[in-house]
């Protein structure tokens, strides 16, 4: 049997580093930030560094609680609302921002990021292919 | 609740009056004089109330703390059940078991469904940011561990710290720059670049 699903848009990304890693874009406040962030399909959350709240204007301690786990260990985050638009795809949703700098990486999970897409990796030629689940 | 019966301009002004810092008040037009304070806390709920109703929706008010069974709370976020059952099964949403049903609290489902957002029309055009995306490919190495601003092929900032970086790209005033943490890369993969 086969299956044919049909994506709306087709992107590169850098095969040198670990992780799917694309650009997107976050709102929040009347602000901007343009960051990179990991496809992260073991993650629950999308999780960002600290320093792109800071950015945002977003006081991160006021925020839902939750925690993520990584690499057995266990951090504190916090999660607000904020806009997030990937090429023209955008949602409102919430991410997560941890209490302390230094998390290496942003983080793109399944609560309100992969939840709402449909991804197709073709992990050898270094592509992505994605649109809004229900798109087609 | 359904339905609102009601001009556009009057509900164009009660719009307008429940989203200003005014004082409102309650009265009744046989009875001017008796008027009730409204709490400021409840006009953005009565604006909910009025906005969902002129749209023509159903409305139903309901406190945090009632209960919902596994169908009525997919209904409200407009998913299957069974996709609803997955999510609780994942611990996302909390619940308890009354016999051999579940129930979810009306609070719990609606934090979920912040959390889950909502597509929306993107409220600014993203650039092309593939330009930025290969310069990064082409100078990882080079800018290990530091934070950089990238806009196109250019490197606007760079720097230890991504305060200091934000502070050159607002200074440059740059749209939409990308700013972002280059990773340290694994030792082995030091080993395979040198």
């Amino acid at each position: 049997m086969t299956h044919k699903i049909v994506y709306r848009h087709r992107m590169e990304y850098d095969t040198k580093v670990a992780g799917v890693v694309l650009p997107v874009t976050l709102l929040a406040n009347d602000r901007v930030a343009a960051v990179n962030a990991a496809v992260d399909t073991g993650s629950t959350l999308c999780v960002f560094q600290h320093e792109i709240a800071e950015r945002l204007g977003i006081m991160v301690e006021g925020g839902v609680e939750d925690y993520v786990s990584a690499m057995g260990t266990i951090i504190k985050v916090y999660g607000h609302e904020v806009t997030l638009v990937l090429e023209d795809l955008s949602m409102d949703l919430m991410v997560y921002f941890p209490a302390y700098q230094h998390i290496p990486r942003n983080l793109l999970g399944r609560q309100g990021f992969l939840q709402r897409m449909l991804f197709g990796l073709d992990d050898y030629e270094g592509v992505v292919y994605f649109g809004y689940h229900g798109d087609q | 609740m359904t339905n609102l019966e009601m001009a556009p301009d009057a509900q164009q002004n009660l719009k307008k009056l429940l989203s200003s810092d005014r004082p409102l008040a309650l009265t009744a037009d046989d009875a001017p004089e008796a008027k009730i304070p409204l709490p400021e806390h409840v006009k953005p709920l009565l604006q909910q109330i009025f906005t969902e109703l002129a749209r023509g929706r159903e409305v139903t008010v309901l406190a945090a703390d009632t209960e919902m069974t596994t169908q009525e709370a997919a209904d409200y976020l407009k998913v299957s059940r069974g996709y609803l059952v997955r999510i609780i099964d994942r611990g996302e949403i909390p619940s308890r078991m009354v016999g051999n049903q579940r129930r979810l609290k009306v609070s719990d489902v609606r934090l979920y469904e912040k959390k889950m957002g909502k597509i929306v029309t993107p409220p600014i055009k993203m650039r092309d940011m593939s330009k930025d995306m290969r310069w990064l490919a082409e100078h990882r190495d080079e800018y290990a561990g530091k934070w950089v601003a990238v806009y196109e092929d250019r490197l606007v900032a760079s720097g230890d710290n991504a305060r200091d970086v934000y502070a050159e790209v607002d200074r440059v005033g740059l749209p939409q720059t990308m700013v972002t943490f280059i990773e340290e890369p694994l030792p082995q993969r030091k080993a395979e670049r040198a």
